[in-house]
């Protein structure tokens, strides 16, 4: 199997960006080889009337490619439990196959072929039925994982439901989001109310009541459906478990639908927005203490990021606002047209010097954009304003972490960070190298407050990165910091790999502490990422560690993996790499 | 005919709004005060004026630059004058003390437009256009004070 390696050479890198360049004008078509009963004979003994076809793996940044693998769109449940069990007893991995999103290659490894025994499970087609139960407070959605976002979003806007936190793109499977504990940006505003709705401040997978595993039955030796309550101590593995796992249903305690408006500043200076507590009133901690929904996006070589304010209204729409009846309202930052992508790949496949000038036009474009498409202000269902990315948005690759911390200290993790990567980027400047040509984003969410599960005794996710650290009780945020780049970069694995080295040292306990994104870019070395076993070993498992837990969570998140599927079916190398 | 594209997107940052560096040049910090920030179009002219005290006292017109913030009372008004032809004069209230709002102006000098991030705090009262640069926008001042 071929290791994930960028090359820092100028000629892939060129190649890369034309490659960019075309997947940013249009949605990529994933080529399929049909459905062909003569493949699925090379599967030997395959359960009868299953027939697989080979069908081309590429993850959303182009990063994670496979020319051709087995691939199902199982019917049913009973489908998939016949695969396991065939894969079983033939030694394969079986994979299940969301939108391909994820940047990290949880599902498989880069460059793998029909030969690496892997049978993919592709969700989306069938495994996308939505129910909903409004006959109890609070209000629960079944849904099937392979539903998308933005469908199960419209099926719970219908009964006036939604949610608070959703991660931005609506294409993304419910399975996909719940595997790496999708987010969005929110923590509750000054006098907000919206825990007695039902809503919750972490990430989806808090919002679980229940879930369906494909696990092995010790008895019959074979792998069956079993639901787990969220008060079951088992269950907790399966909320969080990167893949490690095959979830068929899930069941969310959602919340009344809200009426949501979200605002864009474009005018505050970084200095100012990520400045130490005492320079401005117009600082990124003060926005969240007033509205509690923030975002920050941050072009390079740039001095005004772009601001989104999101806040709760009531039915009336505000005065100033634009109603919005669908989401994706920043069409200026989905769509490249031919002509910018083409302008986009020259510029910078030119000479990467041009970068602080690539990173003003992309702040022009976003400042020319919300004018244009009347897109400052804008008000309607949450599900609305809270999906604003589509696939067609310029395509990047980007690191990411989550610093766990008490929220009075918003300002202080960013003013940190601002100065880190202002220093770092100036260090790299010196030496006309540019690494970094998208921007940085930043958002703050709340941790996985299980009492937020409404008459359960819920147990939190073990592995979800915004887990609480239960030897500090007053951290109640996480702070999500990440970088974007073109894949390809030249020196981007080593400025990853530096400013991951200082996130990890300076937030450190009892102010702060840090754990990876699991969906982004972790574990960089300096031509690679999710490689150094050292920073996987070390910071990884130290992350998921409490002085005051007997165990680690990942130890013990992987002693029930162990239990439920010894048979690793449902595992990747990078997985592996995790002990989990 | 790329060197073109190019040369224009380079000018349209040239024209494009600079914002410049915050000052604070009517700054009062004080407890209960809310903290007003204005986002400036490039290329024009900007003053401001606050009255406080149901307009029994009021400061003179002051030049404001790109970011300028100031502190302010609820109850106060005050308004944002454009120096453009004719002069554009926006009157605001104060309803909101502790808190903060950004008044973020597009468009352009002549059509200048305008959002209201915090209109919890501040609410827009009108848009007062003169062509007597003489009495200028505090020609309205009293309409304000007496209506609000
Ligand atoms: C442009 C873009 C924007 C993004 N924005 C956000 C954001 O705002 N917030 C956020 O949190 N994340 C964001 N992400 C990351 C995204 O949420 C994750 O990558 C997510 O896993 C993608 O879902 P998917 O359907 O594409 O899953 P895939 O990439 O197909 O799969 C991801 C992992 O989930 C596993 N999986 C999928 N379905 C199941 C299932 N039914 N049972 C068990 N395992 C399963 C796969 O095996 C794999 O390990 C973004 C990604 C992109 C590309």
């Amino acid at each position: 199997m071929k290791n994930i390696k960028v090359k820092s050479s100028r000629r892939k890198f060129i190649a890369n960006l034309a490659k960019i360049a075309a997947l940013s004008s249009s949605v990529s078509t994933i080529k399929s080889f049909g459905f062909n009963s003569v493949n699925a004979l090379q599967l030997p003994n395959f359960p009868n009337g299953i027939v697989p076809y080979l069908e081309k793996f590429e993850n959303w940044s182009g990063e994670v490619k496979a020319r051709a693998l087995w691939t199902y769109a199982p019917k049913n449940s009973l489908e998939i439990l016949q695969i396991v069990n065939w894969a079983k007893n033939n030694n394969y991995k079986v994979r299940p196959k969301g939108k391909m999103h994820n940047w990290s290659p949880l599902t498989i490894a880069n460059g793998i072929d029909v030969s690496s025994r892997v049978i993919l499970i592709d969700t989306k087609p069938y495994l996308n039925k939505v129910k909903i139960d409004k006959s109890q407070f609070p209000s629960k959605v079944t849904a099937e994982t392979g539903i998308s976002m933005e469908n199960l979003l419209n099926a719970l806007e219908e009964q006036d439901l939604g949610l608070t936190v959703t991660p931005a793109p609506g294409e993304l499977t419910l399975g996909g989001v719940l595997a790496i504990n999708g987010h969005g940006s929110a923590v509750a505003a000054a006098n907000e109310n919206s825990l007695s709705l039902g809503h919750s401040y972490g990430s989806l997978s808090n919002l679980i009541i229940s879930l369906t595993a494909i696990v092995l039955d010790n008895e019959s030796n074979k792998y069956i459906l079993k639901k787990f309550e969220r008060s079951e101590p088992n269950c907790q593995a399966f909320l969080v478990h990167l893949g490690r796992a095959f979830i068929t249903e899930v069941t969310l305690q959602v919340g009344k639908n809200q009426r949501m408006r979200c605002q864009s500043i474009i005018g505050i200076p970084a200095s100012e927005i990520f400045g130490k507590e005492e320079v401005s009133k117009f600082s990124f901690a003060k926005l969240v203490e007033k509205n509690g929904r923030v975002e920050a996006i941050w072009f390079p070589f740039t001095d005004k990021p772009w601001i989104k304010v999101w806040s709760v209204t009531d039915e009336q729409k505000p005065k100033a606002s634009r109603e919005v009846k669908s989401p994706y309202n920043y069409p200026f930052s989905d769509n490249l047209c031919d002509e910018l992508a083409k302008m986009i790949k020259t510029i910078i496949s030119g000479k990467t010097s041009i970068t602080p000038q690539f990173g003003k036009l992309e702040y022009f474009i976003t400042a020319g954009g919300l004018e244009y498409n009347q897109s400052f202000d804008i008000w309607g269902w949450s599900k609305n304003v809270l999906l604003y990315v589509k696939p067609s948005t310029l395509r990047v690759t980007e690191s990411g972490y989550v610093v766990l911390t008490k929220r009075s200290n918003i300002q202080r993790v960013l003013n940190e960070f601002y100065t880190y990567y202002n220093y770092l980027i100036e260090k790299y400047r010196e030496r006309s190298i540019y690494p970094i040509n998208g921007p940085v984003e930043i958002r703050v969410t709340g941790l996985e407050e299980s009492d937020d599960i409404i008459n359960t005794s819920a147990l939190p996710p073990l592995l979800s990165s915004l887990k609480k650290n239960s030897k500090y009780s007053e951290w109640d945020v996480g702070i999500w910091l990440n970088i974007l780049t073109f894949p390809g970069t030249p020196y981007s694995n080593e400025f990853y790999m530096n400013i991951e080295q200082w996130i990890f040292a300076n937030y450190s306990e009892p102010y702060a502490a840090v754990r990876v994104e699991w969906s982004k870019g972790w574990a960089f070395e300096r031509n690679s990422v999710w490689k150094n076993k050292l920073f996987i070993e070390n910071q990884i498992s130290k992350s998921f560690y409490s002085e005051i837990a007997p165990v680690s969570d990942l130890e013990l998140a992987s002693a029930i993996y162990q239990k439920y599927d010894p048979y690793h079916i449902f595992s990747s190398p990078l997985i592996e790499s995790l002990k989990i | 005919m790329f060197k073109i594209f190019i040369l224009i997107i380079f000018n349209l940052f040239l024209i494009f709004p600079s914002y410049s560096n915050s000052t604070n040049e009517y700054n009062n910090q004080e407890n209960g005060k809310s903290s007003i920030r204005v986002d400036l179009l490039f290329g024009a002219g900007y003053m401001m004026w606050v009255c406080t005290h149901s307009g029994n006292s009021c400061s003179s017109a002051f030049t404001i630059t790109n970011g300028t913030a100031i502190e302010v009372e609820k109850g106060d008004t005050f308004y944002v004058g454009i120096a453009a032809l004719p002069r554009i004069c926006d009157f605001y209230k104060v309803t909101n003390s502790n808190s903060l709002a950004v008044i973020s102006y597009w468009g352009t000098v002549f059509k200048p437009n305008f959002n209201i991030f915090g209109d919890e705090t501040i609410q827009f009262l009108n848009r007062e256009t003169t062509y007597n640069l003489i009495a200028g926008c505090q020609q309205f001042q009293g309409k304000y004070n007496e209506k609000y």
